[in-house]
């Protein structure tokens, strides 16, 4: 059995600062990482390889390259590793990425399982997985927080607002899963040694027979604004001797409305 | 079991000078880092004096981050509400190659490991070495989280408080004395409002250091660095002044009170506090050190206690990058022979002690015993702003000769002590 995992390369959340002028989020210089979802989906996938004998491969676009994803990935209990790199990666919108995704899911071929995370750990679209299974015309079951193969047929708990759905649906199929599916294990050290040295192929657009007039068709998402709330701060500063400040200071919290008398 | 040639514990300046040094000379090397990425956990000062290591890996430093190369040294003595500094400036210092840059460890070593892995080291971050796989008393390899990892030769290069040295048994008990805490902001402001705030013109900078009431009566000093487009801005102070001082005070107040003097605060206006942190640095120059080598280990950099307070120059990031490849030097020969024993190793020690390493560390043996000296904290930064205001001021009262003045403040109690310290410093 063949299962491949999409794993997206995210900025680090933990990272990123905010322009106090423009209000918005400062993203040079912030380090690319493996989003958080992906975690759980190799760990799925690994856990599946471990009860019953298949091949997981990793499968990552984006751009600047995602080796790093990549090498998480094989880290993480993937055997083998497929990447693509381009510029026009970074504009995409989700059903260019599903385009994407799709062909190169086809190019690897002879697949039984597609997993993917519910939404990514940056956009968080939802949309990248149910692309991918339309594109493919493979069945799909999201929100996968529990999953078991029972021969040739997944049987997988989803979860939705108020309550928990099993589903049934043959293979091949996409998944896409949520966090609490499982708890990822930590890689040993001798996990990630190991990855370095497990095959990797990179390939371009060509090699999935996409043109690129084709994929700028997916440019389609425009970016208008991306700032947080206005925020206003009063700025006042009481400077009176102590009493008559701390006066001055209920005053004006009642005049605010935050405190009452 | 995993096995490898060699394992440097700790990517900082000394592990990837070592690992650098191996990895050109085709030795399979690993190193594990404990941080997100290589500097990660690397706090510095600081600054970087070229010279001694120029000639070690002459093919990297000109696309190295340097921030600012330095063109001008203040030396500034402060009192509770005066200061008086002393500003020297070299026209040799903006010549190439240049005397010393600043750097940001975080920005600095995070580009050395990818020169490191590019040669063909292996670098593995977020993972701590818990301990070394020992046979007999013989380093034999790491294990990390469980996982043994075998190797001929570990190389410790991880950090001052060094566990893997001391995991090995290579250091004896160490005191409170032997260290001192450093405490650091970096303020973020762009490079044109530091060059001009500080008389710069691009890519020069300039480095500042503080004696007086800052640190109240404790050994320590507050220091200055401009880089490219922040400025680090913190105070060491000895640990066991800390510990013992009555004061009860934190060093981050401390910290505090000297961002608020109003020598700094229009150095800093406007910037944003982009980076906290803490560090413990060794102070006991070369009487600290481990023992360097053991069976199938040496020790390099900080780990080794190779940092030093001489007075007016702050020294650690030259002996690491040294060490480190003096280390890996040792590592090439005892492949050769096959023999990563304590005796082949020692070969290590051979080559520091023909290095500017062993002979800076050397030098300056007793600049721990003559800076752990109260008045050079408090009486005599007081005493220089004291005579200054006298000599300055203009009060309602006729003003007194030049020499009146001098020596009635020199014949204060202070004087023979003056006299004896200064014979003490003359002599480090």
């Amino acid at each position: 059995m063949r299962i491949v995992v999409c794993a997206k390369q995210v900025v680090d959340l933990a990272q990123i600062r905010m322009n106090r002028e423009t209000r918005e989020p400062i993203l040079s210089g912030i380090p690319l990482i493996i989003g958080d979802i992906e975690k759980n989906v190799l760990e799925e996938a690994t856990r599946i390889k471990e009860q019953h004998k298949a091949e997981v491969i990793a499968l990552s676009i984006g751009w600047p390259q995602p080796d790093g994803t990549i090498l998480e990935c094989l880290g993480r209990g993937a055997d083998r590793a497929v990447m693509l790199a381009d510029p026009i990666f970074e504009t995409l919108s989700s059903t260019g990425v599903a385009t994407v995704l799709a062909k190169a899911i086809e190019k690897i071929g002879d697949y039984a399982l597609i997993l993917l995370g519910e939404g990514s750990t940056d956009n968080n679209s939802g949309q990248v997985g149910p692309m991918v299974a339309q594109i493919l015309g493979l069945p799909l079951v999201s929100y996968a927080r529990q999953l078991e193969i029972v021969e040739d047929k997944v049987r997988i708990v989803k979860g939705l607002e108020d309550c928990f759905e099993t589903a049934e649906a043959s293979l091949p199929v996409v998944v896409t899963v949520s966090a609490e599916i499982n708890e990822p294990r930590i890689p040993t050290i001798l996990d990630v040694m190991e990855a370095s040295s497990k095959p990797q192929e990179s390939w371009s657009l060509g090699d999935i027979e996409i043109s690129r007039e084709e994929l700028e068709q997916h440019h389609s998402v425009k970016v208008l604004s991306n700032q947080y709330p206005e925020q206003t701060r009063k700025n006042i500063l009481f400077q009176e001797e102590l009493g008559k400040s701390v006066d001055s200071l209920l005053q004006n919290l009642v005049k605010e409305g935050v405190l009452e008398r | 079991m995993t096995k490898v040639t060699s394992i440097v514990v700790g990517a900082g300046l000394a592990g990837l000078s070592a690992a650098y040094s191996l990895a050109r000379d085709s030795i399979d090397v690993l190193v594990v880092e404990r941080g997100d990425y290589p500097g990660a956990k690397n706090i510095t000062g600081g600054r970087m004096y070229f010279l001694p290591i120029r000639s070690l890996f002459p093919e990297l430093w000109d696309e190295a981050p340097w921030e600012r190369h330095i063109v001008r040294e203040v030396l500034t003595g402060v009192s509770k509400c005066s200061s008086l500094s002393i500003e020297f400036s070299n026209q040799k210092y903006n010549n190439k190659p240049y005397h010393s840059f600043t750097i940001l460890g975080s920005r600095f070593n995070k580009w050395f490991a990818q020169k490191v892995a590019e040669k063909g080291a292996r670098v593995i971050n977020k993972y701590k070495v818990d301990d070394l796989i020992l046979d007999n008393g013989k380093v034999k390899g790491i294990v990390v989280g469980g996982a043994q990892i075998e190797a001929d030769v570990v190389i410790a290069a991880d950090g001052t408080m060094s566990q893997i040295a001391e995991k090995a048994g290579l250091r004896g008990k160490r005191e409170p004395q032997d260290f001192a805490l450093g405490v650091k902001e970096v303020i973020a402001l762009s490079p044109q409002t530091i060059e001009g705030r500080f008389r710069l013109k691009a890519d020069e900078g300039i480095a500042q250091l503080f004696v007086g009431s800052l640190t109240k009566g404790m050994l320590g000093a507050g220091f200055l660095y401009t880089n490219r487009d922040c400025i680090s801005l913190g105070l060491v102070l000895g640990i066991k002044d800390l510990t013992d001082c009555h004061l009860n005070v934190m060093p981050y107040e401390l910290l505090e009170e000297f961002k608020l003097r109003p020598e700094i605060v229009p150095l800093i206006n406007g910037g944003e506090s982009v980076e906290y942190s803490a560090h413990v640095l060794s102070e006991s120059g070369i009487k600290g050190m481990p023992k360097l080598f053991g069976d199938g280990i040496l020790v390099a950099g900080d780990a080794a206690g190779m940092a030093m307070n001489m007075g007016l120059t702050v020294r650690g990031m030259e002996f690491a990058i040294a060490s480190g490849a003096l280390a890996a030097e040792a590592v090439r020969m005892a492949k050769k022979q096959n023999d990563f024993s304590a005796g082949a190793l020692s070969k290590y020690q051979d080559l520091l002690k023909e290095s500017f390493v062993w002979k800076d560390l050397n030098t300056f043996r007793h600049a721990p015993d003559v800076l752990a000296n109260p008045r050079l904290f408090g009486e005599y930064p007081q005493l220089a702003c004291t005579m200054m205001e006298k000599l300055m001021t203009v009060g309602e009262e006729p003003k007194k000769k030049l020499s009146t003045t001098i020596s009635k403040e020199l014949r204060s109690r202070l004087a023979l002590s003056l006299l004896r310290d200064s014979f003490r410093f003359w002599r480090m």
